[in-house]
């Protein structure tokens, strides 16, 4: 008999206590607020440590490349192909340095993990109640930009918002066609050290989210 | 399982205390649940969410395995920890890898996984900062969440000293950015990775992984290839389910209401997409879960999340760490668990070393009776002749008055010929003083107090 045939006979002779349906279990409503909702998630964005900055959607492309560069990384990595990418690129100043993915890991990893100071993406949507950006990585903006680069700036729309986790999956019932789903809180850390909160253990130091209204 | 490992307690008395470490983690989980009601509310549906799945886990686990085949993941079951050895060996072999990067998962830990690669001459390098560190200094995780709590920050800077040749620091930004150095340069080269799953939602075939640090995301991203192991009780029916018990494990745990990353796994890499792993293996681990299934009360352990919350909140487990249960989940689940799990030694001791005082019950999300649980334990257990004896002189005399008083004024009379040396007790302290009179006599000897001012005191 192979393991899985083992496993599945020992469990159907097994019966597990079926769970006693109670009123408790029902979901709360968590609608989003509807006044000054766009000062409100940068407060909770904030409250994740992240770094926000705010626009209208006619201003933000140079908004965005204006953040970069004040930032002032050495190398960034825009996508030569996402709709975001394409303008951003139109405004590129002239001595920065930008260069597209490709395919990061495939190439001189050495170079992807030391050498590439900032990223931008888009994003796809945003939950309100804990400041969460939810990402579909894919071609255009491969997932290595949110995860390797110290600095990632990310472009959130405020249309795209949210209430909250349970009703993001029940809106979003087709994201589990895409290969990978990030949902991302505030900068990569850690606390494993004597529970001292620290920044930057893996993923990116710092998250800059430009909402754009 | 071969012999009886008992709880050791003063193995390491350097060890320092766990009170503080466990007042931050008690304090940070308060704060996300300040109101009791809802808690309960939340608790009473992670625990039907995780019922209503184990009740149908045979199913499930089916069309899981079905949906993930569909999305291009492998599938591989494993009775033992052998056999999950085995399956992940060759996946390394067919990989042509000779280093392997880790994210955090305690069931890799539980079929002491890097113990056997390395035995075969690979490397298994643990990514999350308190794994790395408990793997440098030659140890095991003493917290599933926390692995290195039982780390000061000296402790650390002594070891990266000593190891990754870098000058003592005690700034712990420094001591994070010098692990994240370190660990750069084997994300680079690995070819394989590895990660725990939180939870598999079976109509979609969802791998789901929760982390602060996103070296699981790493692990899961940089190599050419993907293995995930679990145990086969974190599925459940449906991918919108996930969400509510997140909601409940990462407060629990760290007292976050979300982790830094979410991380959400369908499969490898698509033929236009330009990263992720090109094959992605997920090992189904038994290891005595689907004995466990079988047993009517116990069974309810296999609802666990593994949050950590009932190990931060056990005065036993604060006073003595992780580390002294000896075994690979320590703490109160650990102790309603080991015992079921074949790879681990048998413990009969454990669920005695417990004050039954339920604040693991009161805390856990998912409403496991743990107190009840070890009771079940206890009763099952079989008793030292000796032990057996003892008690059944104790039940008698407290059945018979006449006879309990007899014997006691007999003791408190025969008293100082007792030996002065009790075994193990006398070693470091005094033998108890036994007072001179009953409680009994005490009681008898007080002036009577009037109700009133008994009640008012
Ligand atoms: S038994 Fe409950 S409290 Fe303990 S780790 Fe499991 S889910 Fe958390």
């Amino acid at each position: 008999m192979t393991a899985r045939a083992a496993i599945l006979s020992r469990l159907k002779a097994g019966v597990f206590r079926q769970p006693v349906a109670t009123q408790a279990a029902a979901d709360v409503p968590y609608p989003l607020p509807t006044d000054n909702l766009r000062a409100q998630f940068i407060e909770r964005l904030s409250e994740t440590h992240a770094e926000v900055r705010s626009c209208d959607a006619e201003s933000m492309p140079q908004a965005v490349v204006d953040w970069m560069t004040d930032i002032g990384a050495q190398q960034q990595w825009v996508s030569q192909t996402s709709a975001l990418g394409q303008q951003l690129w139109k405004r590129k100043p002239k001595d920065a340095v930008w260069v597209d993915p490709q395919a990061p890991m495939d190439q001189d990893r050495a170079q992807v993990f030391h050498d590439i100071g900032l990223a931008v993406t888009s994003s796809h949507s945003a939950l309100f109640e804990t400041g969460t950006i939810a990402l579909i990585p894919d071609q255009h903006e491969p997932r290595t930009m949110s995860l390797v680069p110290p600095i990632h700036l990310v472009v959130v729309h405020l249309s795209s918002v949210v209430g909250r986790f349970e009703e993001w999956i029940r809106r979003y019932p087709a994201c589990a066609e895409h290969t990978n789903v990030l949902m991302i809180t505030g900068p990569s850390k850690t606390a494993d050290i004597q529970q001292t909160l620290a920044y930057g253990a893996h993923g990116p130091k710092r998250l800059l989210v430009m909402v754009v209204e | 399982m071969t012999e009886a490992t008992p709880i050791r307690i003063l193995d390491n008395p350097r060890e320092p205390s766990f009170r503080p470490a466990m007042d931050y983690l008690i304090d940070k989980r308060a704060q996300q649940f300040p109101d009791s009601d809802d808690f309960e509310r939340l608790r009473v549906q992670s625990k039907q969410l995780k019922q209503a799945a184990l009740s149908n886990l045979p199913a499930l686990l089916e069309q899981a395995e079905a949906a993930m085949v569909a999305n291009g993941i492998q599938v591989h079951w494993a009775e033992t920890i052998e056999e999950a050895q085995a399956t992940i060996h060759q996946i390394m072999l067919d990989t042509q890898a000779t280093t392997m990067v880790k994210g955090k998962s305690m069931v890799s830990e539980e079929i002491y996984l890097n113990h056997h690669l390395e035995a075969h001459g690979l490397r298994a390098v643990e990514t999350d900062m308190g794994e790395f560190i408990v793997q440098l200094a030659g140890e095991t995780p003493s917290h599933i969440i926390m692995p290195a709590i039982h780390k000061s920050k000296e402790d650390i800077a002594a070891l990266f000293q000593a190891h990754l040749d870098v000058p003592y620091t005690l700034d712990v930004d420094e001591l994070i950015a010098i692990g994240r150095e370190q660990l750069r340069t084997e994300f680079e080269q690995a070819g394989i990775g590895l990660s725990g799953v939180n939870f598999i939602a079976a109509d979609t075939g969802t791998l789901c992984l929760v982390e602060n640090e996103g070296n699981g995301r790493l692990s899961t991203t940089a190599p050419d290839v993907h293995v995930a192991i679990t145990g086969i009780e974190k599925v459940v029916a449906h991918l919108a389910d996930v969400p509510k018990l997140i909601r409940v494990l990462t407060r629990s745990a760290t007292g976050q209401p979300i982790t830094t990353y979410v991380n959400w796994i369908h499969g490898p890499r698509k033929p236009e997409e330009r990263d992720g792993p090109r094959a992605v293996h997920l090992v189904l681990l038994d290891n005595g879960r689907s004995q466990l299934y079988q047993k009517e009360r116990q069974q309810e352990s296999l609802q666990c999340i593994r949050c950590g919350a009932c190990m931060n909140h056990c005065p036993v487990y604060t006073r003595i760490g992780g580390h002294a249960y000896n075994t690979t989940y320590p703490g109160p689940i650990g102790k309603i668990l080991s015992p079921h799990l074949t790879s681990l030694p048998d413990t009969p001791d454990h669920p005695k070393a417990s004050t039954l005082c339920g604040a693991c019950h009161t805390v856990c999300p998912v409403g496991i009776p743990i107190t009840d649980l070890l009771l079940d334990h206890r009763a099952q257990a079989t008793l030292p002749r000796r032990e057996q004896w003892i008690w059944r002189f104790w039940s008698m005399f407290n059945r018979h008055p006449r006879v309990y008083r007899m014997s006691l004024g007999l003791m408190l009379r025969l008293y100082p010929l007792l030996p002065k040396w009790l075994g193990g007790w006398t070693r470091h302290r005094a033998a108890p003083a036994l007072s001179h009179q009953s409680l009994g006599q005490k009681m008898a000897a007080r002036p009577k107090k009037g109700v009133q001012s008994g009640a008012a005191s």
